[in-house]
């Protein structure tokens, strides 16, 4: 026989009121285990959605930015290059010019070695007939851009017309009832409907883009173009402006340039804003889980000491009634010999050994939580990247013992300081 | 063996003093059994428990073999009451989640000492309980409980032992055992002092001595 052998008799015997104290342990262990287990759980999910968030932003932000790019195309023909005989009241009143210049011009201006501009793309346009189907059309002979060889290459903003293919714009293939793939004689000769353009409200709507070539032929053109379209020029501000014109008038001295800033500018501006709002709205994001994140822990900071409180006061009012209930047994034991410090070790091994086992089961309880929390999370349960850590685990384990010895210690102080000879006298 | 020397003790209940026993000496002798008679709330009890190094008295003394159990620390009167006290109660005080041997055993547990696990048995088997070995308290009879409290008292072979009301909840033949058992041990060589009212109990004993009012009456 030995006090620790008295302790074991006395939990074996008295399983209920143990087990209550116990169980109050096991509950502020797997709260600890619990609640951290969720906020790991939660701020893994946290990282992956944004992760993806990020991803699926940076997707749609490029391809944001490349139909931006294609849709706002027009604005980036911030200079447009034209014969220097063109009168620009009539260029103006026509949306193309009368007078013509040499095709090759495109070529010197691809060599030359005007940074400021990606591609270039020669034009011959006409407002004619289309006497095959009695319609009057913008026709437009194009051969592609032409990059630029002294910049990077880029993907071209206009992709050309296939030779003996034909884009109409959308009224026309509404009101003729064109479709693609259809083969359609145009001038006398044929071609085959590559393309039907959606509706853009514009002259566009009644237009009809074929080869250069054939729309030179067709024209009685050869080897001449209305206007060059320089494209994404980077000109911002007055003085660039000018010091493209001038070098521009170096390489083609019949011509003249007119400036479509304005427009690049608001291109360059939508694009930003695109650009810029995309990174807003993940920083927002950002933002909205770091604060969802805080708010989290401060809940957890809240909540697993409210339990551990409430679970202390329950194991102090546990160990209370075991002392109380244990009174004339403590009485009869100080009668023969046991000292205070016997009777303290007695009531607080039985805390300690609450504390242990309810740690135990608290641990078990809070790791099979934390396995349902984790669900589909490809991380470990236990580890130092896991749910929980095992230096969490052990904390837990020690909070829970100290628990369980510090709420019943006031109790075991109190039995073992009460004087026998009052409880055996009133027995 | 016990000397009480003009032992008073007061309590105080609710700002008012009571006094319990006053003035009162006495004197048991090695291998005396001492009765002491007297009507509930004269002070036996009370004298019992100061006795038995329990209860401190207000003024006096009590001597235990040349000893003062009130002048040593808590601890050594502890200890001197684990080596040398033996206590016996009406209520049997045993404890309810040790069965019978171990009941016998917690005697020991403060005052370790070679051979206490087969003087247990011995006792066990002087009082009829070795069929009982291994119950709890709450299995036995009355007469049982008071036998395996009576084993407890005698484990240490103390040379002072206390019953209080020792046969108070027992029939005659129970209490034929216990009175027995005490006088035995008194004649053995060891101090006895039983506190009861039961006539046939206190004529068992070598001395009886009256109480009244916490003061000896008749000191036998």
């Amino acid at each position: 026989m030995s006090i620790i052998t008295m302790v074991g008799l006395e939990i074996l015997r008295r399983k209920r009121s143990f087990f209550l104290a116990m169980l109050a342990v096991a509950i502020a262990v797997a709260t600890m285990l619990a609640v951290h287990g969720s906020l790991k759980v939660y701020d893994v999910r946290s990282a992956q959605m944004l992760a993806v968030k990020q991803t699926e932003l940076k997707q749609r932000l490029k391809q944001l930015q490349d139909e931006m790019r294609k849709a706002t195309l027009k604005l980036s023909f911030n200079l447009a290059i034209l014969p220097a005989a063109q009168d620009l009241s009539d260029w103006h009143a026509k949306d193309y010019a009368t007078a013509t210049m040499p095709e090759n011009y495109v070529n010197k201006m691809a060599h030359s070695k005007l940074l400021a501009v990606h591609h270039f793309l020669p034009t011959l346009t006409r407002k004619t007939k289309w006497p095959e189907m009695n319609r009057t059309v913008i026709l437009v002979g194009c051969r592609g851009e032409v990059p630029n060889v002294a910049k990077k290459p880029r993907n071209p903003l206009v992709q050309p017309v296939p030779d003996g293919s034909m884009v109409i714009g959308y009224e026309l293939s509404r009101s003729l009832n064109l479709q693609v793939g259809q083969a359609v004689r145009f001038m006398g000769r044929e071609f085959k409907i590559a393309r039907c353009q959606s509706q853009r409200g514009s002259k566009e709507d009644i237009g009809v883009w074929i080869p250069l070539k054939d729309a030179q032929e067709l024209l009685d053109l050869p080897g001449r173009i209305n206007s060059i379209l320089a494209l994404e020029c980077i000109c911002v501000g007055d003085s660039a402006i000018e010091r493209i014109r001038a070098e521009i008038a170096k390489y083609l001295p019949d011509t003249q340039v007119v400036e479509l800033g304005t427009k690049v500018v608001a291109r360059g501006e939508a694009r930003a804003k695109v650009k810029q709002e995309a990174v807003d709205s993940m920083e927002r994001a950002k933002q909205i889980e770091v604060q969802l994140q805080s708010e989290r822990h401060q809940l957890a900071a809240r909540i697993v000491p409210g339990v551990i409180a409430a679970c202390g006061i329950w194991i102090f009012l546990a160990a209370l009634l075991n002392a109380r209930r244990r009174r004339p047994e403590i009485a009869i034991l100080r009668a023969l010999g046991f000292r205070a410090t016997h009777i303290l070790a007695l009531l607080i091994l039985r805390s300690l050994a609450g504390g242990i086992l309810g740690s135990l089961l608290g641990i078990a309880t809070g790791l099979a939580a934390a396995w349902l929390l984790r669900t589909d999370l490809a991380i470990p349960l236990v580890g130092p990247e896991g749910i929980v850590t095992v230096q969490l685990i052990a904390g837990a384990a020690t909070i829970g013992s100290l628990l369980g010895v510090v709420a019943g210690w006031i109790p075991a102080l109190i039995a073992s300081q009460q004087d026998p000879a009052n409880i055996l006298k009133e027995a | 063996m016990l000397k009480l020397n003009q032992v008073k003790k007061v309590y105080s209940i609710h700002g008012r003093e009571v006094t319990a026993i006053d003035q009162l000496s006495l004197v048991v002798e090695t291998g005396q059994a001492v009765a002491i008679e007297g009507a509930s709330g004269c002070g036996k009890t009370t004298l019992l428990l100061v006795s038995g190094a329990l209860l401190h008295p207000t003024s006096g003394s009590v001597m235990i073999d040349d000893d003062d159990p009130y002048q040593m620390s808590a601890n050594q009167r502890s200890a001197f009451r684990a080596k040398h006290i033996g206590f016996v109660f009406q209520q049997f005080h045993l404890i309810p989640y040790l069965d019978v041997l171990q009941n016998v055993l917690t005697a020991s547990l403060p005052n370790k000492q070679p051979g206490t696990k087969e003087r247990a048995d011995m006792l066990i088997d002087q009082f009829q309980l070795q069929p009982r070995i291994h119950h709890l308290p709450a299995e036995l009879s009355v007469g049982e409980k008071q036998r395996v409290a009576l084993a407890r008292a005698l484990l240490n072979r103390p040379k002072l032992v206390l019953a209080d009301e020792p046969t108070g909840n027992l029939d005659p033949a129970n209490a034929t055992i216990v009175l027995d058992a005490l006088c035995t041990y008194a004649d053995q060589g060891a101090a006895v002092l039983i506190v009861t009212h039961d006539p046939t109990a206190a004529e068992r004993a070598h001395r009886r001595v009256r109480l009244d009012n916490g003061q000896i009456v008749d000191a036998g």
